[in-house]
């Protein structure tokens, strides 16, 4: 494996959750800094790989190596430092205001160290785009939108070198949707790694370096957005998609 | 190291919960004082009707000397009564309890060899009267008493004897003492402390579910609240987040079983209307085993709830645990758990809850290295509680079957 070129590797991994099997063979490389959509309609496997990629779900199967690390190894912990991540449901802490749920993950990514803690709420107050007064309130009280920007804040705040983003623009506006995808591409162009799932893939076709169409539990194309369009001569993202998985579904 | 700041997020968390706060700091600590005065105020607002008939007018004078006695002795005991004293009624509506003096009990009550006999009804399922009956057969019991002492000194008199009545009529007396394990003596008070501390003991039961509560709510809540998933992303390890949880919910929960406990003692004195026999060692000692059990509580139940798939499933753990608390500290008020065959005593030793009781017990027998040993053994539950279920925790269960 080349871990300078590829930050995540996935060698025929599957899942079974209870009787069902999720992840029927899954083979994913992302490349070290760029943005990596994995589309799929709902169901496909997208949020499951995620999940077994980051080690929350124990694959069945296959060979995971993310940051050069297999996530069920003991170093695993250590690497997480490297890692953001943003559940597509993920809830803040509504009893604690927008700057201590900032605080809390700061603290626990710098380990305790309150001054370089403080460093990343700074950034992650610009990164949300709430004002301080916004900020100082219980978060209990937000509306869905700042929710899903604080969340976002959060993930980003450290700027990780690998942030894995589960339908990041869902709950937010246009304007907010459009800034989000802004702060990907300029996070992305400063070296981080960017695996994002959505649904969406105009979205998709819009931030999207390299796409993946998972459908029915395993990736059927891995390829960037250019090679996409041409090698399955559509002129967007959707209409790929529908070719590389057989057709519109009757 | 994470644990300090994982706690700190929890201790906020649960502070600014001020609904739990208030149902388990405040309610216990002002809501069962309350309750005894209130239970005291209803008590006393209830009144008992007695009637004390007699059959023949040469009786009246002592029914309403009965009748004085009678009403003194409720009222002392905050009871609102009313006595009257009359000929038979015809019907006993309206009347909780009812004394008949019959035919022929003045005579006698006169003689020096007649039994006297009354005749006591009480109306059934009524709280008030079966108190207004106690107070009666006090009343009768001191008449009795007054005439056997007059009786003897007659038949003493008679026989040209020069006796004590009591002597007599109590020839065996019983002269009552106390002493602790080994034969050293004990006072009375001090075995009015050792009635206390098994109050104290069943006191350890409402110690254990605060403590149960927190931590339940500290791990599922996060399932609940889906900020699991973002939590164990961070470099956080199992052992620091499980830590950091218990070391939150515990001292929350210490908080919350003090104020379970001084209400609990308050009520008890209250309904009592004395003070309970307590001394500052043992008062230290609750409060150290507390601490130690709340620790321990929380701590055992981790590998339990760390393997729930929803919370419901771990609320179900949550009721076993404090149904099986309720056992032993139950138990503990009732039984002498040292004097259990060897059998039963191995099975409740390997219940964590036991050793509570146990070193209170222990203490008030004086035998303070075995206290020493059923607080390090609570320790060693914790200790052996936590590393089981940083083992055994499992972010897959904790993550799927979201309700």
């Amino acid at each position: 494996m080349d871990k300078k070129t590829y930050v995540v590797e996935m060698e025929n991994v599957k899942k079974s959750i209870g009787k069902k099997v999720i992840l029927k063979g899954i083979n994913l490389r992302v490349k070290r800094g760029v943005v990596h959509v994995i589309a799929g309609p709902n169901g496909a496997g997208k949020t499951t790989t995620l999940r077994v990629m980051l080690g929350l779900l124990r694959a069945d199967e296959g060979k995971i190596e993310v940051l050069g690390t297999d996530p069920k190894s003991p170093q695993w912990t250590k690497t997480r430092e490297l890692i953001g991540y943003l559940p597509e449901d993920a809830g803040v802490y509504e009893r604690l205001t927008g700057i201590e749920n900032l605080y809390y993950y700061a603290m626990l990514y710098t380990r305790g160290n309150k001054r370089r803690a403080w460093k990343l709420v700074e950034r992650g107050i610009k990164i949300s785009g709430l004002s301080k007064e916004a900020l100082s309130k219980r978060a209990g009280g937000y509306s869905k939108g700042m929710k899903r920007r604080l969340l976002l804040a959060r993930t980003l705040m450290h700027e990780p070198l690998l942030a894995v983003l589960d339908e990041p623009t869902s709950g937010l506006d246009v304007r907010s949707a459009i800034e989000v995808r802004k702060l990907i591409r300029s996070l992305a162009e400063r070296g981080s790694t960017f695996i994002i799932t959505t649904h969406n893939l105009l979205e998709a076709q819009y931030i999207a370096d390299y796409v993946s169409f998972i459908d029915k539990g395993k990736v059927v194309c891995t390829c960037s957005v250019a090679e996409a369009l041409e090698s399955f001569g559509a002129d967007n993202l959707e209409e790929a998609f529908v070719k590389a998985t057989g057709g519109m579904e009757k | 190291m994470n644990i300090r700041i994982i706690a700190w997020k929890e201790i906020i968390d649960l502070i600014r919960d001020k609904r739990t706060l208030v149902v388990t700091v405040l309610l216990p600590l002002l809501g069962m004082p309350a309750l005894a005065l209130v239970a005291g105020a209803l008590a006393s607002a209830q009144v008992v009707h007695v009637y004390i008939a007699y059959s023949e007018t040469q009786s009246k004078t002592v029914a309403e000397k009965i009748a004085s006695e009678v009403l003194a002795k409720l009222n002392s005991q905050g009871l609102k009564a009313d006595v009257k004293v009359g000929l038979p009624p015809r019907n006993l509506s309206n009347v909780d309890v009812y004394l008949l003096l019959p035919r022929g009990f003045y005579e006698n009550l006169t003689s020096i060899g007649r039994p006297v006999i009354v005749y006591l009804k009480v109306l059934v399922g009524s709280v008030s009267a079966n108190m207004a009956k106690s107070a009666i057969r006090g009343v009768l019991n001191d008449i009795s008493w007054s005439l056997a002492y007059r009786r003897v000194s007659t038949l003493a008199k008679l026989a040209n004897i020069t006796l004590n009545p009591w002597n007599v009529l109590i020839p065996l007396r019983i002269v009552e003492g106390y002493y602790k394990p080994g034969g050293a003596p004990a006072s009375s008070t001090q075995a009015e402390v050792a009635t206390t501390a098994r109050l104290i003991e069943l006191g350890l039961f409402f110690v254990v579910n605060p403590a149960i509560v927190y931590i339940t709510d500290a791990i599922l809540g996060e399932k609940e609240r889906r900020t699991v998933e973002s939590l164990l992303i961070t470099p956080t390890s199992t052992w620091e987040l499980l830590a950091g949880k218990l070391i939150a919910t515990s001292l929350i929960g210490f908080v919350a079983a003090m104020a379970d406990t001084a209400g609990l003692f308050v009520y008890f004195m209250l309904l009592a209307r004395t003070g309970l026999k307590i001394t500052l060692g043992l008062i230290a000692l609750h409060a150290i085993t507390s601490a130690v059990l709340v620790f321990m509580t929380a701590s055992t139940v981790i590998p339990f709830v760390a393997r729930s798939q929803s919370v419901r499933a771990g609320q179900s753990v949550a009721v076993l645990f404090t149904s099986l608390a309720a056992v032993i500290y139950f138990a503990a008020l009732l039984v002498d758990l040292t004097k259990l065959p060897f059998t039963v005593r191995a099975i409740l030793y390997l219940i964590p809850f036991t050793h509570a009781a146990l070193a209170i017990h222990y203490y008030i027998l004086g035998m303070k290295l075995k206290v020493l040993v059923h607080e390090v053994i609570m320790l060693a539950f914790t200790a052996a509680s936590l590393l089981a279920g940083a083992k055994i925790f499992s972010s897959e269960k904790l993550i799927l079957y979201v309700e």
